[in-house]
């Protein structure tokens, strides 16, 4: 009798000191977390801000490509891409068809290194490729941990913090245009230069393009290049039958690529 | 009788402290590992926008800037073929050039391989309005600015 008295003694106790113990750092806790959502309050208004009247538009030329591979190299200068390993943000294809209704596809190192081949009348070109920011994005919706999202702008975006690296979005994107990157071991894709358009500056690839075959800009502003472009001109998106409602425009097409 | 209800009660009050304590506890780690700014604007961490959005430039925005300094080298270019062509095409990333200009140096040689990288006679380059030629054919290993400008790509040097 004793013992068991004894025993609900300290049961009792040592509840009491467990309850307290877990009940004051939760409120503290929870004290913390109110005082950190009011101040980000301000930060969710700005970037409601930022996003208003903006929806993020590109266009490819591949009639004006020329294949030079400047986008390629500034590209992996600007995103801090490894160089030295086969991962590309962007990267140009090329296209040619050898005579016997075949088309031959290449991108050696990215579109970076084309061998000469042999000369052919036969038609052949380039074609830019990169993340088409889907409207509808597969990749965003398969992500277990929400490592990466669409912003209110138009962009698909990766958390690195958050992003486990399990590839599933690498998997998901019709179009290739995820990897993971060597040094991070985290997925990475094409951005188009978020940190440079918030800033009012064109992703990296347009602004070194030599010839102009990449335009990029608002598609909510009339006035913009690239809504002038879908206007007027003859376009085209990738897959369409994916139903990812992509954001670059392509100008100049061939069927084989679609 | 009494006796029994005491035990029962006892262990319903028991049975309801454990439930509490877990669920403070669930509740306790929610708050730590869910990131503050988790579900602000989606499924995701909101603060994420912002880091992305902070990341380093490396080239600087047209050749706006660049004129600033080397105004003579732009007008030089005059309409020549590649005045409408980005200094940073060629150059390379200028944004830190442009901040410390002696610290980061833009400077480039002649390589052939830069000029080939347009120049150079490739299939899926035909046709295009570009002027190519294969380069040992055309230089036999000559650096290109031995006699082009680049600046004044058609001009020659004399």
């Amino acid at each position: 009798m004793k013992n068991e008295l004894t025993r609900r003694q300290f049961l009792g106790t040592a509840c009491k000191a467990l309850t307290a113990g877990i009940l004051i750092p939760a409120a503290g806790l929870s004290i913390f977390s109110q005082t950190s959502t009011a101040g980000t309050v301000t930060q969710q208004a700005s970037w409601e801000k930022v996003w208003k009247g903006k929806e993020w538009g590109f266009v490819v030329n591949t009639e004006k490509c020329i294949g030079c591979g400047r986008c390629v190299l500034a590209c992996k200068k600007e995103n801090h891409v490894p160089e030295d390993h086969e991962v590309y943000r962007t990267w140009v294809e090329r296209y040619v068809e050898n005579g016997k209704g075949e088309v031959n596809i290449d991108s050696p190192n990215g579109g970076l290194d084309f061998p000469p081949l042999g000369e052919t009348d036969a038609k052949q070109f380039f074609v830019p490729k990169l993340c088409n920011q889907c409207h509808n994005p597969p990749c965003v919706q398969v992500c277990p941990v929400g490592a990466t999202y669409k912003t209110g702008d138009g962009v698909v975006l990766v958390d690195q913090k958050r992003c486990v690296g399990c590839r599933y979005c690498i998997q998901a994107c019709p179009y290739g245009a995820r990897f993971l990157h060597p040094k991070t071991k985290v997925a990475d894709k094409c951005t188009w230069c978020y940190h440079r358009i918030q800033k009012g500056m064109r992703p990296a690839c347009v602004t070194v393009c030599p010839v102009g075959a990449r335009k990029f800009g608002n598609l909510k502003d009339q006035e913009s290049e690239v809504t002038k472009i879908i206007e007027h001109e003859r376009v085209l998106t990738l897959k369409r039958e994916q139903g990812t409602k992509p954001m670059v425009f392509y100008i100049g097409l061939d069927e084989v690529v679609v | 009788m009494a006796g029994k209800r005491t035990i029962l009660n006892q262990a319903f009050f028991r049975v309801g402290l454990l439930l509490i304590i877990v669920l403070i506890i669930f509740f306790s780690a929610m708050q730590l590992f869910i990131p503050q700014s988790f579900g602000q604007y989606g499924g995701y961490r909101g603060d994420s926008i912002r880091e992305n959005a902070n990341f380093e430039i490396s080239f600087a925005e047209g050749t706006g800037a660049c004129a600033k300094c080397h105004n003579n080298t732009i007008s030089e270019l005059g309409s020549a073929q590649h005045a409408n062509i980005d200094c940073q095409t060629c150059h390379g990333p200028g944004e830190k050039h442009k901040n410390s200009p002696k610290s980061f140096s833009l400077k480039i040689s002649g390589d052939k391989n830069l000029c080939a990288s347009c120049h150079s006679t490739i299939a899926g380059r035909q046709g295009k309005e570009i002027a190519t030629v294969n380069p040992v054919m055309h230089s036999g290993g000559v650096i290109c600015t031995k006699c082009h400008d680049p600046h004044q790509p058609l001009g020659g040097r004399n």
